[in-house]
């Protein structure tokens, strides 16, 4: 697929910024068929061109970026969407991701980085901002790439279990109940999606215990 | 007939001396012979004697010849006084000279000579202390003069006796003097003084149980209504006077003071009855009197008086029979006296009898006889008595000008008479309704004082009462406003500092967005251009600078907070503590995002956020266990660590802890109650409640 064949929207509100990107993805030969300076108007415009791809920001007046995501899919839409946010938050990444969004960039991005992007979700990819790899999990499977779920507490309980200590232990360690333990255990099996008895957390990280007393 | 005036005052004395009267009485005509030897033969003795025994003499002598006159009593006792004198029996000398004016004031009516007698006492300068003695000189003294028709003096002279009365504490003397001067207001008009002062001398015999002169105080008060013309009260009150004295009569013990009362005040009742024309009674209370003087005990000499007046009585009543059976018996036991016992009144019924017996000529005699005595004592009323009987016996004998002048002259003093007894009456009554006036005035004006004061003290209470009410009011109200200005103080101040805090965090998200929107916005733009360059260093700085930014516009605006909400917010506050620390998080929090405005999940994001950071800072706690659970009309939010505690009160007071104090501050904003609990090496508790929109 060219750069002939798929059209792009962008919105932001902050003038230069959608005057550079423009400038920029003109310069490079993508197709701009629209651009908006709110939510709304970016939304208007998505529903009206059916762009391929809508590149939003996310704190836009009337509309936050999200909200359009959101409605426009409500109204199924086939724009596929790429954030370009100004947050590092990973909150926002987990909300993005929540929204089934293909790919979130942050600002400073270099063109490089977006041209890169656009590629991976015009593939059917997700793509994320480089600024939010971590290092350790970058080569890892997808399987365990879900420990980024988990909160830094479930993390510390999964690097205690991987060092095969017993759920009396780590409530000793953690000056908390055992009870307290569990329920972390059952949260953590929850968010990895391990299949298994009460034992699958403990037999799943000592599988991965390289990865995790890495993290 | 005699006249009233001159008979009340005779009558008086006879009260005085009536046990010396007894003398008078007791001695009969048959003695008279061998009391003038006795007299003579005691003159002899005392001639040749000396010194006390002189004296003793004399007084046998005086006894002997107590109050008689043809005796020569005056004389005797001038020698008697004399002799005292000389050999110094001052005493003696002032009881004799006391006896002296007596006898000639009041009983040979010679007061002038009895003013003489005083006069020369009082010369003398004598200075004694007998008290009893001087006030008895002084009222005999005042007697004379009285009688010589020097009232003014006279007064000044009772009031000497009251005083020395009252020195000896003898109050029957005291009573008596101010009886005698009763007798002056009595002649100078003054009816109510007079009859206070007898009222209140009655009261003081009374109390002395000294029934002769009561009875004598009580005569004085009839005497006294009868010349102001109030006969009826005058018969009331004899006929009192009477009763007592009739019961008095009962124990022979007492006949001669009994006697002496009935037979006067019968008299005067007599007399009063002949004024008032009730001749019935006049006889009746004559014939009572008749009884006493016949009774073979009766002393008191006073008998042919009553003798008399029945003679007039009878003679003017027309009853001829009885009155010839008492002109018989008056010539039998008294014609034949010399002198005739009170001649005066002896020739005045024999005037009544003659003209009752049409022998006028001798009514004539009789009647020029009297009139002449009455003359030379100026008696008014015996003047006008006369002149009426002597205007008739002249018309019955034919000669019309000497009837006609007695009768001018009767009319005359008739007038006069009745128009004194008039203005007396009606001076009488003036001076009592003015004394009864200022009486009750002074009465109502000490009831209206009473009044008053009772006014004043319940004014002065109510005004005290109101004062303090006033006092208290103003105390309740001023606490009240004190207290309700505190309050509003305090309010003023929480809303002062809510608005502050509200203010600060919209300038810390204002600051925040400007923060993103400007230099955000370009820092990005340059950080993106410097990529190009692929440059290093700059790349880092420029990227370095960037984070900075973000982590200065995160602390001062949550930046998921518009867009993620609160419930994310809160999470990834969570989550970047939990990062950044050895704490140990169990998080359980279900989705508020629509249950709070912005603002308020602003303030409880907030308020986590504190409460993480003093947990991070001060707890040194290894686990903090947070849950916000949402309740139908309310969120509670808790957030427990396990930490070293702290002492609450402690903390909230003292003033280092702002961050606690702006903690509840915030709870306040949204409407939340707050619980901290927490307890040294127990670990803390933060409960919060916030109600739902």
């Amino acid at each position: 697929m060219t750069k002939k064949d798929f059209s792009l929207i962008i919105a932001d509100d902050h003038p230069m910024l959608l005057k550079g990107l423009k400038e920029e993805l003109t310069l490079n030969n993508y197709t701009v068929i629209g651009h908006a300076v709110n939510g709304m108007q970016a939304l208007e415009l998505i529903l009206k061109f059916s762009p391929t791809i809508a590149l939003l920001d996310i704190d836009m007046p009337l509309l936050t970026g999200f909200e359009v995501v959101k409605m426009a899919k409500e109204k199924g839409t086939k724009t596929k969407f790429i954030m370009l946010s100004f947050h590092k938050e990973a909150d926002y990444i987990t909300q993005a991701k929540t929204l089934q969004i293909n790919g979130y960039l942050l600002k400073e991005d270099s063109f490089f980085e977006i041209e890169r992007c656009i590629d991976a979700v015009l593939n059917g990819k997700e793509y994320f901002s480089s600024s939010f790899d971590s290092g350790s999990l970058e080569n890892v499977k997808d399987e365990i790439k879900k420990i980024k779920l988990l909160t830094p507490s479930e993390v510390t309980i999964l690097k205690i279990i991987a060092q095969g200590r017993s759920n009396t232990e780590l409530a000793e360690v953690l000056g908390v109940s055992v009870r307290t333990v569990e329920k972390h255990r059952s949260n953590i099996i929850n968010k990895l999606e391990i299949q298994g008895g009460t034992n699958a957390v403990t037999v799943w990280a000592l599988m991965n215990k390289g990865v995790i007393l890495d993290l | 007939m005699i006249e009233i005036k001159d008979f009340y005052f005779r009558e008086k004395k006879y009260f005085i001396c009536l046990m010396l009267s007894v003398f008078w009485c007791s001695i009969t005509f048959s003695q008279k012979k061998d009391l003038k030897e006795s007299v003579n033969n005691l003159k002899q003795k005392i001639k040749a004697t000396e010194k006390t025994e002189k004296l003793k003499l004399l007084d046998s002598l005086y006894r002997l010849t107590y109050e008689k006159r043809e005796l020569k009593y005056d004389s005797i006792l001038n020698v008697y006084i004399d002799y005292a004198f000389e050999i110094d029996s001052t005493r003696v000398a002032l009881q004799r000279t006391s006896d002296l004016i007596f006898y000639y004031a009041n009983r040979v009516w010679t007061p002038k000579k009895g003013v003489e007698v005083f006069d020369a006492f009082q010369k003398k300068d004598i200075v004694t202390e007998d008290y009893g003695l001087l006030a008895q000189l002084y009222r005999n003294g005042g007697d004379s003069y009285y009688f010589s028709g020097k009232i003014a003096e006279s007064e000044s002279l009772y009031e000497k006796a009251e005083t020395y009365a009252l020195k000896d504490n003898d109050s029957i003397a005291y009573a008596l003097a101010r009886a005698y001067k009763s007798a002056i207001f009595s002649t100078t008009g003054d009816y109510v003084s007079a009859s206070k002062i007898l009222t209140e001398t009655a009261q003081i015999f009374q109390r002395e149980k000294d029934t002769v002169n009561l009875l004598f105080s009580r005569n004085e008060l009839a005497t006294l209504y009868t010349k102001i013309g109030f006969l009826e009260e005058s018969k009331k009150e004899r006929d009192e006077i009477i009763a007592i004295g009739n019961h008095i009569h009962k124990d022979p013990s007492k006949v001669s003071i009994s006697h002496q009362s009935l037979v006067s005040n019968l008299y005067n009742a007599a007399l009063e009855q002949d004024i008032a024309g009730n001749q019935e009674q006049r006889i009746a209370y004559l014939m009572e009197a008749y009884n006493h003087v016949t009774e073979p005990n009766y002393k008191q000499g006073i008998d042919p008086v009553i003798f008399y007046g029945l003679l007039s009585a009878y003679s003017e009543t027309d009853s001829l029979n009885k009155a010839k059976y008492f002109f018989a018996k008056i010539q039998n036991r008294y014609a034949q006296i010399t002198p005739i016992p009170f001649e005066n009144h002896y020739r005045t019924a024999l005037a009544n009898y003659y003209i009752a017996t049409k022998d006028f000529n001798k009514a004539l005699k009789e009647s020029k006889w009297v009139l002449n005595d009455h003359k030379s004592t100026s008696d008014t009323w015996g003047i006008y008595y006369m002149d009426e009987r002597l205007s008739r016996i002249y018309k019955a004998l034919g000669n019309t000008d000497a009837s006609y002048k007695h009768y001018i002259d009767f009319v005359t003093l008739r007038d006069s008479i009745n128009s004194v007894k008039k203005g007396q009456a009606l001076s009488y009554y003036q001076t009592l309704y003015e004394t009864e006036k200022r009486d009750f005035k002074i009465s109502e004006q000490v009831s209206e004082i009473g009044l008053l004061d009772q006014e004043n003290k319940l004014k002065n209470q109510w005004l005290l009462f109101g004062g303090f009410g006033l006092l208290f009011s103003f105390a309740v109200l001023y606490l009240l406003r004190s207290r309700s200005f505190t309050r509003k103080e305090k309010q003023n101040q929480e809303l002062f500092s809510q608005e502050l805090i509200k203010n600060q965090e919209d300038q810390r998200t204002q600051v925040a967005r400007d923060l993103h929107d400007s230099v955000g916005q370009k820092l990005m733009l340059l950080t993106k251009k410097v990529k190009s360059f692929e440059n290093e260093a700059i790349d880092d700085l420029a990227k370095n600078t960037l984070e900075e930014l973000r982590g200065i516009s995160r602390g001062l605006y949550p930046a998921t907070f518009e867009r993620l909400g609160i419930t994310a917010s809160i999470q990834s506050m969570i989550n970047e503590v939990d990062e950044n620390t050895n704490l140990f998080f169990m998080v359980e929090i279900d989705n508020i995002d629509e249950s709070l405005s912005n603002q308020n999940a602003l303030h409880l994001y907030r308020i986590i956020q504190e409460v993480l950071n003093n947990i991070v800072k001060h707890a040194d706690a290894k686990s903090v266990s947070i849950s916000i659970v949402k309740k139908n009309n309310f969120i509670e939010t808790e957030i427990k660590d396990n930490g070293i505690g702290f002492e609450f009160s402690e903390k909230l007071d003292s003033n280092s802890s702002l961050g606690m104090k702006t903690l509840f501050e915030r709870a306040k904003i949204i409407k939340s109650k707050l619980l901290v609990n927490s307890k040294k090496d127990k670990g803390t508790t933060m409960q919060l409640i916030t109600p739902v929109l």
